[in-house]
């Protein structure tokens, strides 16, 4: 699904003494098709910028085009109705979501919402349940039963039974372990490579998962998209990164780091452990080169 | 004297399973100590332990020379050893930041003139100058961390348990946190406890305890564990990543050394460039 | 439309109303509102009028925003003038349309209460405007200490007080979050019957609940952390100074109430 945001600004309360702007006059666009990334300091504009692109928000300013939708100003609620079934929100905290008896009640809850029969919405959240790693057992539990892990899960699971083409994600691993945070972006990668049009956008403060998963990175600073590149050119441009107070994915700050204080020039985007071991081991083997 | 003390303490919430086995362990004064595991280890129920909020089922915990289960001593116990909480925003009692910071002085029966010293100290060594009047929902993540510490060494503690204090938070906050803490213990002379997941995190304590399935399976300097990766796998932790790449390089007949950081790794590998 | 009402809502300033005692307020508005009900002396209900124009240019809260917050309220002022309009039956009658009859003492009793009900809100809205939660908690909690001795638990309620308002700004971001989260869900809660509608909030209702007691619970282990055990031997980190200031401004408000009482008898 194509994204597309012009000149947009939004500001919270707007008009009284609490007035707080979170997007200044921002455009950025998102290709169909892709995983991308955007990167900021909380307060940055993010999490308003993606509340935008399903229409949770409409634009104070400017023009949102979210595959054939456009949201202006003006757009009227029931004109976005349809974007809901299109566009799924992961937001952070998921679990906080989970109301239904059981697991599989909860996550029918949005199939249901679409105007899907009983057959087919249980059919829908089984497979979004069974995607999510949940165990068949679960079913019939109650959500509060899982434990945290398992309820993270349970609520992506509502939202991917939705059957969504775009899927908009923030911060769906934070508080996680190192082994459920992989587990988590592994399912997210998988599930938008399936599909030629399925499209994510993810905000996300852990650059380790943002170098490894995101075909584009955008950085959002002070309610403004200023740069958009590929993991590989943002991630080694060191002074850039600085200027923005940006961290470098642990991979690419070790090599850095290591260029740095050998003096040896090598190619420091590597973002997995398996790639960084190898340009180790070649810069130690006799400083080869490969760029 | 060692200022915690934990002799073959296990815990149970059913009376069935116990969920801390056996565990002893103790801590000196201006020690860090990291407790580390997986989620469901036992590590959080262990830190709670330490304060009298669980009591053990079984053997005893001495803090601050104050055994847990006694009544009589276990508030002025907790003055002496106070805690941070993983979830940032259930824990700040007060509606501004000042009155929060006062809370524990307010409980402990402080007087208005020393509390209001001790709470401006607080403000200045926390770095949350100009944030006293906050509301702590006005506060990011890292700011209210560093509010609860700010309300502990108020009370000017002995010891600090941390119990997955940054979790929550993201890498500014998160380093925020670690600072402030590097130097109440290396500084102040705390003792602190950090329960953590994050290997990365622990290899700054002077001491890492592994808790698995309830039990206690190692008690070292973080570079001596890290030269056996097996026993932290087995515990269901993450290598930090020079740790890793030191042990990948040993098996291809390289000497990196036993590096706990990213900065000891890249010292030893540049001899050999 | 919530996001105006400013009922309830602080803003910070430095202003001579800002700056008084919270016990001065919390009195001086007991007074107003006792005594503004007792006079129909329209010299009284002008020096009322006088006392809150004052207040309120005093307090330097900005005009647009303060009518802007207190319209949705004069609704109440409305519909109380129209409901004394129509059903006394005083006085000459001024306007006769088939069932519906006019009288002079309509339109007398309804501008009275109107004009004391509008007073009282202005004059309420400012202390709320000036005057932060916690200073207004706490001036409570010292005006009702004696109640003590009656055995009236007043620093519990205190704290309670203070803990719910701590967590009220939490508590509507965490509203507004799941909300927002179960529309992305398809969740409509504004079509259909009223029945249908009020089953739309269960997905709403429920996590709110379980978080609330969560949080309780987290909260609770906290304090006990914190060595929290009650209010006995507690001392306090707030101090309230009384001043001049607020001794003139009582003695106003009392000037008030004795002119009040003295124009009846």
């Amino acid at each position: 699904m194509q994204l597309r945001v012009e000149n947009v600004s939004y500001a919270y309360m707007p008009g009284g003494p609490f007035e707080a702007k979170a997007l200044q006059g921002t455009s950025v666009s998102f290709a169909s098709g892709a995983f991308h990334a955007c990167v900021g300091h909380t307060g940055s504009g993010k999490s308003t910028l993606l509340q935008l692109l399903n229409g949770l928000l409409r634009p104070q300013e400017g023009t949102v085009y979210v595959g054939d939708w456009t949201i202006t100003p003006e757009t009227k609620q029931k004109h976005i109705a349809g974007l809901r079934r299109k566009a799924g929100v992961v937001f952070q905290f998921p679990e906080a979501q989970l109301f239904d008896e059981t697991v599989i009640d909860d996550v029918m809850y949005g199939p249901k919402n679409l105007g899907f029969k009983n057959d087919e919405a249980r059919r829908l959240a089984e497979e979004a349940l069974a995607r999510t790693g949940i165990s068949t057992e679960l079913f019939t539990r109650s959500p509060f039963d899982l434990s945290g892990g398992q309820m993270r899960r349970a609520a992506i699971a509502g939202v991917l039974a939705m059957e969504p083409e775009l899927l908009l994600l923030d911060e769906p691993t934070a508080g996680l372990d190192p082994a459920g945070r992989e587990s988590m972006m592994e399912l997210f990668r998988s599930w938008q490579q399936e599909q030629p049009e399925r499209t994510i956008v993810m905000i996300s403060h852990d650059m380790n998962a943002v170098a490894r998963y995101a075909d584009t990175v955008t950085v959002m600073e002070d309610g403004k998209a200023i740069a958009q590149k590929a993991p590989h050119e943002l991630f080694t441009d060191a002074e850039l990164l600085e200027r923005h107070q940006l961290e470098m994915p642990d991979t690419v700050r070790l090599l850095y780091r290591l260029r740095e204080a050998s003096g040896v020039n090598m190619d420091i985007s590597a973002f997995d452990e398996k790639e960084t071991f190898s340009r180790i081991l070649a810069l130690l083997k006799g400083g080869v080169q490969d760029a | 004297m060692s200022r915690v003390i934990v002799e073959n303490v296990s815990f149970s919430y059913d009376g069935e399973t116990d969920v801390v086995k056996n565990v002893s362990f103790t801590a000196a004064a201006g020690e860090w100590l990291a407790v580390t595991g997986h989620n469901g280890s036992g590590k959080s129920t262990l830190a709670r332990c330490l304060n009298g909020l669980l009591l053990p089922r079984n053997g005893t915990v001495t803090t601050c020379g104050f055994i847990t289960t006694d009544p009589e001593t276990i508030m002025t116990l907790r003055r002496r050893a106070g805690m941070v909480f993983q979830q940032p925003d259930n824990q700040l009692v007060a509606p501004t930041v000042a009155d929060d910071i006062a809370f524990g002085l307010e409980n402990a029966g402080v007087p208005y003139d020393e509390m209001k010293e001790r709470v401006e100290a607080a403000v200045k060594r926390l770095g949350l100058s100009g944030l006293e009047d906050r509301e702590p929902h006005r506060l990011s993540g890292g700011q209210k961390q560093r509010v609860a510490l700010a309300g502990i060494t108020a009370l000017k503690p002995d010891v600090i348990i941390l119990d997955e204090a940054s979790s929550m938070l993201d890498p500014a906050g998160r380093s925020d946190v670690r600072d402030v803490v590097r130097r109440l213990c290396r500084e102040d002379g705390i003792t602190v406890i950090m329960i953590t997941h994050d290997l990365e995190e622990a290899a700054e304590a002077d001491r890492m305890l592994v808790m698995r399935e309830g039990q206690l399976t190692a008690d070292a300097p973080p570079a001596e564990l890290f030269k056996k990766p097996d026993l932290l796998k087995e515990a269901g932790l993450v290598l930090p990543l020079a740790v890793l790449m030191a042990e990948r390089l040993r098996l291809e007949g390289f000497d990196p050394g036993s590096p706990t950081s990213e900065e000891e790794l890249v010292r030893a590998l540049c001899n050999y460039v | 439309m919530l996001e105006h009402v400013i009922i309830g809502q602080y803003v910070p300033g430095k202003s001579f109303v800002h700056s008084l005692d919270p016990r001065a307020k919390l009195i001086a508005v007991i007074i107003f509102m006792i005594f503004l009900f007792v006079s129909r002396d329209p010299l009284v209900l002008g020096t009322a009028a006088a006392l809150t124009v004052a207040a309120f240019l005093s307090a330097g809260i900005p005009f647009r925003f303060f009518w802007k917050g207190i319209r949705v309220i004069l609704l109440i002022v409305v519909f109380t003038f129209l409901l004394h309009l129509f059903m006394t039956r005083d006085g000459t009658v001024l306007v006769s349309l088939g069932w519906l009859t006019i009288y002079s003492g309509g339109v007398i009793e309804g501008s009275l209460i109107a004009t004391r009900l509008f007073l009282l809100i202005v004059l309420a809205t400012m202390l709320t405007l000036t005057t932060t939660p916690v200073d207004l908690t706490d001036g409570m909690e010292r005006l009702m200490h004696p109640l003590n001795r009656f055995r009236v638990p007043v620093h519990e309620l205190a704290l309670t007080m203070s803990i719910a308002l701590r967590f009220i700004p939490t508590l509507l971001t965490e509203t507004e979050k799941i909300l927002k989260a179960q529309t992305a869900r398809g969740a409509t809660f504004s079509s259909g019957s009223i029945w249908k509608r009020l089953n739309a909030f269960i997905p709403v209702l429920v996590p709110l609940f379980v978080q609330s007691f969560q949080r309780a619970e987290e909260l609770a282990e906290a304090m006990e952390a914190r060595g929290y055990s009650g209010g006995e031997g507690r001392t306090k980190f707030r101090q309230l100074a009384w001043r001049n200031r607020d001794t003139i401004v009582l003695f106003v408000f009392a000037g008030f109430g004795v002119w009040s009482v003295l124009s009846v008898v």
